[in-house]
């Protein structure tokens, strides 16, 4: 069982490049989605409005074999991980989007008035007052996305990248046991309870009664 | 001090929402030192002569004069109103306070940071200072033992004060009201009228929405009544005593 252990976290730098970077990527780029949204000008909403509705609406799978398989047929290639990377990074992005947008718009409107009559700049506004209440509330929602794409990392073997899942379900194919794919499923497990303590630990930092 | 400064001026304020107009021609002013009630039913537009004056709400028509300095104006050559540009509204909103209906304190800030908040970012006072400055007025107010909470753990009249507080801290010269006994009891609008006469003594210009009657009496030293967006009648105190009583 331990050397199967070994064996599958060979698989592991795949798989934690994609949730790395896709975090990094998406998060920043979910903000700018929501504020494209929410911005006045109608053309930028509608674009920001059809943009989340495909991501949205058509499977992460889809994406990904469209980018690597399905773009070389007009010419744009990409190498396997850079076309993951992109759709993993454009599909995370439209879902963090809607998440800032519906707690942007959740904050009160009199929290930005009463700012704007003691003096402080739209910037100070943004960062100082709406920012953090933002954070607070959609937290939850956002620990839900980043538990997802855990285990969303293991669509990446359909591009023929070597992550965990794919590593296991080689070693059961060549022992003929089903041990690897439970010590895959006890590698998920450690993740998602990691990242759900980590969560639970900013909730509460960041955490005051309304 | 020159009592007679006027804080506040309108000059035949009108304001429409599409065709529906709910400021018709409003003119008054308020001097420092003076408290001045606007009164009437809900929906007569008292809330938004407040709004426009502090330039949440831009006008259809008219002036509006906010220590000698123009929030809007209206240009007769083009028959439009000129709004104060985004900096001229920022020093305009120095001389001003606005104590919401709601309060709407930051929930994620303590007391003391709700107060300091302006101090630092806006006027950029030292942390020191300002904190020394939100204290001795957090004081003032009867909330030296509540520094350190957050909003949500306070009554009602303590947000309230939280949010006078909040505004005065930073020395306007006009502080307006919102319904400032909607959420109150008895006890506590005795200690809030006390409290804007101590302002006015200071000088302090303060404008007052409210529909409670008794408050508006005690509190006052003008009251302007508002029916269908217009003044309809300037009373004093006592005019008003008569007027409620019959």
């Amino acid at each position: 069982m331990g050397s199967y252990f070994v064996q599958i976290m060979q698989g592991f730098n795949v798989t934690l490049s994609v949730f790395v970077i896709t975090l990094v990527l998406s998060l920043p780029l979910g903000v700018v989605v929501a504020i494209i949204r929410l911005s006045k000008i109608c053309v930028f909403e509608k674009i920001a409005e059809l943009y989340i509705w495909i991501l949205r609406g058509t499977p992460l799978l889809l994406q990904i074999i469209f980018i690597y398989f399905g773009l070389p047929l007009i010419g744009i290639k990409f190498d396997r991980l850079n076309a993951v990377y992109f759709a993993f990074v454009f599909n995370y992005a439209a879902y963090f989007g809607e998440i800032f947008r519906s707690g942007i718009q959740s904050i009160e409107r009199g929290q930005t008035e009463a700012a704007n009559i003691l003096g402080f700049t739209p910037f100070q506004i943004n960062t100082k007052i709406i920012l953090p209440q933002v954070i607070k509330r959609t937290l939850p929602a956002i620990g839900n996305e980043v538990i997802t794409l855990v285990k969303d990392t293991s669509l990446v073997y359909i591009v023929g990248a070597s992550e965990i899942l794919k590593m296991a379900k080689g070693i059961a194919n060549r022992d003929a046991t089903l041990v690897p794919y439970i010590v895959v499923g006890v590698i998920y497990l450690v993740l998602t309870y990691v990242i759900t303590k980590l969560f639970d630990k900013i909730e509460r930092k960041v955490q005051y009664d309304e | 001090m020159n009592n007679n400064h006027i804080l506040l001026k309108t000059e035949g304020l009108y304001k429409k929402f599409g065709e529906n107009v709910v400021l018709n021609n409003i003119n008054f002013e308020l001097k420092e030192g003076e408290v001045v009630s606007l009164v009437g039913k809900s929906g007569a537009g008292k809330t938004t002569i407040l709004r426009c004056i502090t330039g949440l709400e831009k006008p259809s028509g008219g002036n509006i004069i906010v220590d000698d300095k123009y929030v809007s104006k209206f240009d007769e050559k083009t028959n439009t109103v000129v709004n104060a540009s985004k900096n001229e509204l920022h020093e305009i909103r120095k001389s001003l306070g606005m104590v919401f209906q709601n309060y709407h304190l930051f929930p994620h800030m303590t007391v003391l940071q709700n107060v300091t908040l302006a101090l630092t970012e806006v006027y950029k006072m030292s942390k020191e200072d300002a904190k020394e400055k939100a204290i001795d007025m957090l004081k003032s107010l009867g909330l030296g033992d509540k520094t350190d909470s957050k909003p949500f753990s306070l009554s009602g009249g303590q947000k309230q004060r939280v949010a006078i507080a909040r505004s005065c801290v930073t020395n306007p010269k006009l502080l307006c009201f919102d319904e400032p006994t909607a959420a109150l009891d008895t006890a506590l609008i005795s200690d809030i009228i006390k409290i804007i006469r101590d302002f006015a003594k200071k000088g302090m210009g303060i404008l007052i929405i409210s529909h409670d009657e008794r408050f508006v009496r005690d509190v006052s030293d003008r009251i302007l009544l508002m029916k269908d967006g217009q003044i309809v009648e300037e009373m004093t105190p006592s005019d008003f005593s008569e007027k409620i009583r019959s």
